[in-house]
């Protein structure tokens, strides 16, 4: 059955946002088994991601101002499924367009298949311990698509230009005061999206010197278990665990931890867990998405090295600066 | 200054074993909202915090728990088709149900409508409200609020708030809120008035939308395959193996992507790859 559906991505001046660049993926998946056609709204000056897109726009503005154009389009469209990214903006995007448009809704959808001519929609369901199958019933439909939900678009597919549409300009309703990059020391562990933390295996001060580099050229900030702070490395405030702080980063990598459950239970909510240990057999390699059997001296160092390499020349120059604890 | 928090409770059976009533209690992202609502108490005197939820008569325990917290009164709305509904009709319920009265509302960033994360949207959009998200702390200086918003990389920027806007709180840690049981047993007391929603377009529409037809097992963990260096001893080179384990998102197979380089190399490959490397 040929079907249409609109993919809603958001990204800066030079790409996609990474927790949006699914929805495309999805979409152009999505267009391909339905023998149908995909739409893209690019919101922000970013070109909209590789892929087949029968049309493309693209707009600036704040969200209220960016509602009224996407109902338009969806309106306008007659698609089946209108599928988001996962960013806050995006997410308020779909609320807002739900009562605009009186439109269901499906949030963290990683698949989308037709069964017994029904559209089924999969997301996690019980804390993840399940996935839960929904029909839905009435066209079209919101579908904010989580994050690892597919591949984005091969690069080797050919680039589309994007229409720009045309969006009333308004002030934005929150004025910024002020703006700030902290470094890894300023940052409480327990409100970084990443965080650095290191264990017995990191051997001593100098090792948490490095980590705390790793952790400035993320934008994080640093955690030890508790052996780290009873050895004096690192003060008790930045202790991960059951007798420290909880934490739930983006992103947590641990350096030398092998992974007790006193100190598990301060970190298991972490979206994505790298662990690096000497010991395969470290309990820490159970929950870790990455797991690495290694010298956490001598793998740290290159990876700050590739990721100075990559970094423009002001980044890498505000982290070095604030990288003192 | 009146400041509405929208309340959302989850069964934990990990509950049936303590001492709690039951097994209900207030999800992590409500929470994470309570807390920065109850921050602005030492900080403006006179401000008034209030609860509302979408639920049944048994998430009466965990909503009284607020009110031993610090909220000074809570309410739910609540009607057999809402169990079916989806976000607009939720939306709709909390914004006729009271929430519409205050100056400000504060809300997790899961609250009240399965974890969608739409329900902000909606419910700023019924009540023509701006929506700043990622709120990590709330401040007040002589002008007013200030918010604290939670960046990418480290940054931080604050935020005025104007006199009417909605606030999501940011993912963090679930703080520790243990009112002194004095209060806790006086909140137990209390009743919590139950309203019937108020607007009842959306709710018509409800039912039949999106219906949850079964379950499936989970989603298998995404794993990396780090690929072991080529100077690494046979043992090592095993045993790093033994423990990567297969890589996959989606069912698919995802290969390191790494280039023959070393250990480092191919991890910050990974965490380009993810998006944690701009």
């Amino acid at each position: 059955m040929a079907e249409r559906i609109l993919a809603v991505c958001e990204g800066d001046a030079r790409t996609i946002h990474h927790r949006a660049a699914a929805a495309a993926g999805l979409a152009q998946k999505f267009a391909i088994e339905s023998k149908g056609e995909a739409d893209i709204l690019v919101v922000g000056a970013a070109p909209p991601p590789p892929g087949h897109w029968a049309r493309a726009w693209r707009l600036e503005g704040t969200c209220g101002s960016a509602v009224d154009v996407t109902a338009r389009l969806i309106n306008e469209g007659g698609y089946a499924l209108v599928v988001l990214g996962d960013t806050p903006f995006l997410r308020e995007l779909a609320g807002r367009l739900s009562v605009r448009l009186d439109l269901p809704v499906v949030a963290s959808a990683f698949a989308l298949r037709r069964r017994d001519g029904a559209l089924v929609a999969s997301r996690p369901a019980m804390s993840g311990a399940r996935t839960a199958n929904l029909a839905i019933g009435r066209f079209p439909a919101l579908v904010v698509v989580n994050p690892d939900a597919a591949e984005a678009p091969s690069t080797s597919s050919r680039a589309t230009e994007a229409q720009p549409l045309t969006v009333p300009v308004v002030p934005p309703p929150f004025t910024l005061l002020r703006e700030e990059r902290l470094s890894p020391g300023e940052m409480e562990v327990t409100e970084a999206d990443v965080v650095v933390a290191g264990g017995r295996g990191v051997g001593g001060k100098e090792g948490f010197d490095r980590l705390t580099e790793l952790a400035a050229l993320l934008g994080g900030s640093v955690g030890a278990s508790r052996v780290a702070v009873d050895l004096g490395w690192v003060p008790y405030a930045r202790q991960v665990g059951l007798t420290g702080k909880s934490v739930s980063p983006r992103l947590y990598i641990a350096c030398g931890i092998s992974g007790a459950i006193h100190h598990t239970l301060g970190m298991r909510e972490s979206s994505f867990i790298v662990a690096i240990n000497s010991d395969a057999r470290a309990p820490i390699f159970k929950i870790a998405n990455v797991s690495i059997v290694g010298d956490v001296n001598e793998i740290v160092p290159e990876l700050i090295a590739d990721l100075e390499a990559r970094a423009p020349g002001a980044e890498r120059l505000a982290a070095v600066a604030g990288a003192g604890r | 200054m009146n400041v509405t928090v929208l309340l959302r409770v989850i069964d934990d059976p990990e509950l049936a074993s303590g001492v709690s009533r039951g097994t209900l209690r207030l999800d992590d992202s409500t929470l994470v909202a309570l807390s920065l609502a109850l921050s602005l108490k030492p900080q403006m005197p006179g401000v008034q915090l209030f609860g509302i939820a979408a639920g049944p008569a048994s998430w009466d325990p965990p909503l009284q728990e607020t009110l031993a917290a610090g909220l000074a009164s809570v309410a739910r709305v609540w009607s057999s088709e809402l169990a079916e509904a989806d976000v607009p009709a939720a939306a709709a319920a909390l914004a006729t149900g009271g929430a519409g009265d205050s100056d400000a509302i504060i809300c997790g960033s899961a609250s009240s409508d399965h974890g969608s994360g739409t329900l902000p949207g909606a419910v700023a959009e019924l009540l023509g409200l701006p929506i700043l998200a990622d709120v990590a702390a709330l401040t007040v200086d002589h002008e007013g609020v200030v918010a604290q918003v939670r960046g990418e990389g480290g940054r931080r920027r604050s935020y005025r708030v104007p006199d009417r806007a909605m606030l999501v709180a940011a993912r963090l840690p679930a703080p520790s809120i243990f009112p002194p049981l004095a209060r806790r047993l006086a909140a137990r007391k209390v009743h919590v008035p139950e309203a019937v929603p108020a607007s009842t377009t959306l709710i018509v529409g409800g039912p039949g939308r999106v219906s949850i037809i079964d379950y499936g097992p989970p989603r298998p963990l995404t794993r990396h395959l780090i690929k072991p260096s080529a100077s690494a001893a046979p043992a090592d080179r095993l045993r790093l193996l033994m423990s990567g384990g297969m890589a996959g998102r989606s069912g698919q197979t995802l290969g390191s992507g790494g280039t023959g380089g070393g250990l480092g190399k191919q991890l910050a490959e990974v965490l380009v790859k993810e998006g944690f490397v701009g």
